[in-house]
């Protein structure tokens, strides 16, 4: 396998013919793209990825293809395609990382049933993980790319993948997606770090408002292929008027809210619920309002 | 068409041409079976033996094999629910949902988008009020609608169960009440017995074979095709053709479903594929690009054209179409 940064022709050539075959274990995905707006976006973001440079089965078929007719010279478009469905509108050429980001998510999200998926950011510390389960817009994003920044490794700011029998959590490190304020505030706070990571562009006007995505250091990032133990789970609130409260929640409110943000609880079933349950007697579950994010961190390291 | 070139269709048919796939072959005969609704039956077919296979296959099948086993269970507590509703009306399973409770041969990982159930048309009025009741929801369609299902079809507007999702299609009878071809559904329901696991009715195989070959002439939905002609061809492996087409005669449709038969037994049968059935069989080609053609787009057409004009008089289907292709232009 090679590194997606050593070979950016290659990476280009490839997602303009036969498709990108990039290993995101647990994952092979084949990437089409007819814009090169993604080829850039992959060699400097996905630097330390890797990909294959023969055609490999994968477990995701994606292609994200310009639309068609008079608009492909005037306004140029693209759009989303797993296996020739398209789940979402167009949209601007310029904005391909985001739709790969977010498509990947999708078929993540909808098709992944080999663990069990939950909208989560999750990282770790001392070998033990931290899931931070929470809607989107709650500041779930932003407090994981802090947290990096400060001793945590970063399993995924997405999707909590727990093992059915072991009940651990696989890392699925990607970029972190930042939205609105959440930019300036990381920009801010990184800047004064010696390892920054790498920003890519901000995107203007979609549908979430204004996003970039973030590439922590490699050194903040979980093992791949690594599972963890899950110490805690925390449902954050971010309150401008707090500085930061913990309340300990019981686990069976803390099952109920895990099978809430998961994406495949129904379809695995009794499964999921055994799983679900172990997870919530062997850890522990704050809830928090917070406001200043040191606080939150003090308090995170003194919390069973 | 060669059925060993086709990716899929060697996977459905000849496992051991599998072992030479190239990846590409992989991801596009995989690719296929998505469209087509196949990849539960790839994954009940390939699952049990899978060491061979290579790995990304193993997981791509898993996940589809954890769907139909979803599938099933919500299936299973619907029907109770359901009973619960219909159970007065002596009601009758069609289709996946009779194939799951008879576990008939191609009901191993197969996927349905909704269930079917027969009433007798004279418990339809108690029996939708019941589904109300019991939190099945059919409101909210236009008049014109409202009136294209209770006027002219065979079955109510589709119930959507308000917590589950799950669809439920209540029929009286096979055929729509403008169809070409008319019986009496009280035979099918003669003949019907209860099988050991279920309180529902399900129809013998015989006419659960017609109603299959049926239901795919009349809903012109060749993009499932193989779907349904794999369940005709496996149900009917289950019976002799002689009697099969003298019960499809008794109903008056032995040509129509001898039409279907023949297509069945060429695709997955052992004849080779006769010229004069070429161009029925790429109207059931999957929804996938490397099948498509001008002839492929055609002979769907043809199709689609054929099962609509089967349901409807031509008087009635010209202004149906027309209203349905101006309500679909208003939304685009």
């Amino acid at each position: 396998m090679l590194k997606l940064a050593a070979y950016p022709e290659q990476v280009q050539a490839a997602l303009k013919q036969q498709g990108l075959f990039l290993s995101l274990p647990p994952f092979v995905i084949q990437v089409r793209c007819s814009s090169t707006a993604l080829a850039d976006y992959f060699t400097r973001i996905y630097a330390d990825h890797e990909f294959f440079p023969q055609p490999q089965v994968a477990s995701f078929n994606i292609e994200l293809k310009h639309e068609s007719g008079l608009r492909r010279w005037l306004k140029p478009q693209i759009r989303f395609y797993q296996n020739e469905h398209a789940p979402f509108f167009s949209m601007p050429e310029s904005h391909a990382p985001i739709l790969w980001e977010w498509g990947l998510n999708y078929c993540i999200a909808a098709k992944y049933h080999s663990c069990l998926t939950i909208h989560a950011a999750v990282v770790a510390k001392n070998g033990e993980a931290l899931v931070i389960p929470a809607p989107p817009g709650s500041g779930k994003s932003t407090l994981c790319a802090l947290l990096c920044s400060h001793g945590w490794q970063l399993l995924s700011d997405e999707f909590a993948l727990i093992d059915l029998s072991s009940r651990q959590v696989q890392a699925l490190p990607r970029p972190i997606s930042l939205k609105n304020q959440s930019i300036d505030v990381l920009k801010a706070h990184v800047e004064k770090k010696q390892n920054r990571g790498r920003f890519s562009a901000e995107y203007l006007g979609t549908s979430k408002g204004r996003v970039a995505l973030y590439s922590v250091p490699t050194e903040q990032l979980a093992q791949d292929q690594h599972s963890y133990p899950i110490k805690q789970v925390l449902f954050p609130r971010y309150c401008q008027d707090q500085v930061c409260n913990v309340t300990p929640i019981s686990p069976a409110q803390c099952l109920m809210q895990l099978a809430d943000n998961s994406f495949n609880f129904a379809v695995l079933g009794q499964a999921a619920f055994v799983c679900l349950a172990e997870v919530v007697a062997s850890s522990h579950a704050y809830s928090v309002d917070y406001g200043d994010f040191n606080a939150l961190l003090t308090q995170l390291d003194t919390l069973p | 068409m060669d059925r060993y070139q086709d990716p899929l269709m060697c996977l459905l048919r000849a496992p051991d041409l599998a072992q030479n796939f190239s990846p590409e072959q992989w991801n596009l005969a995989l690719g296929q079976a998505e469209l087509a609704q196949l990849m539960g039956v790839l994954a009940s077919q390939y699952l049990p033996a899978s060491s061979w296979l290579p790995q990304v296959v193993q997981q791509r099948l898993a996940w589809a094999n954890r769907l139909v086993e979803h599938q099933q269970r919500a299936v299973n507590m619907a029907l109770q629910q359901l009973f619960d509703a219909l159970g007065m009306f002596s009601p009758m399973l069609l289709k996946g949902a009779a194939y799951q409770v008879a576990a008939t041969p191609n009901s191993a990982g197969r996927m349905m988008s909704d269930i079917d159930i027969l009433i007798p048309q004279q418990h339809l009025q108690k029996a939708e009020q019941s589904l109300w009741l019991h939190g099945w929801d059919n409101r909210g369609k236009t008049p014109y609608d409202e009136k294209y299902y209770r006027a002219w079809m065979h079955e109510l507007p589709p119930f959507v169960h308000q917590k589950t999702g799950i669809i439920l299609d209540l029929h009286h009878h096979w055929l729509p009440s403008s169809c070409r071809w008319q019986f009496d559904i009280n035979e099918v329901c003669k003949k019907a017995s209860y099988c050991t696991e279920s309180s529902f009715l399900i129809p013998e195989i015989k006419d659960l074979c017609i109603h299959s070959a049926i239901h795919l002439v009349t809903s012109g939905e060749g993009d499932k095709g193989w779907r349904d002609l794999r369940d005709l061809y496996l149900l009917s492996q289950l019976t002799e053709r002689e009697p099969l087409l003298a019960r499809a005669e008794q109903f008056g449709l032995v040509k129509p479903v001898a039409k279907v038969l023949v297509l069945a037994e060429q695709l997955f049968g052992e004849q080779p594929i006769a010229p004069t059935a070429s161009w029925a069989l790429k109207a059931m080609l999957p929804a996938h690009s490397s099948y498509q053609s001008w002839s492929v787009s055609a002979a769907k057409m043809s199709f689609y054209c054929q099962a609509h004009l089967s349901r409807m008089p031509l008087p009635l289907l010209l202004p149906h179409l027309m209203r349905k292709a101006a309500a679909r232009y208003a939304k685009a």
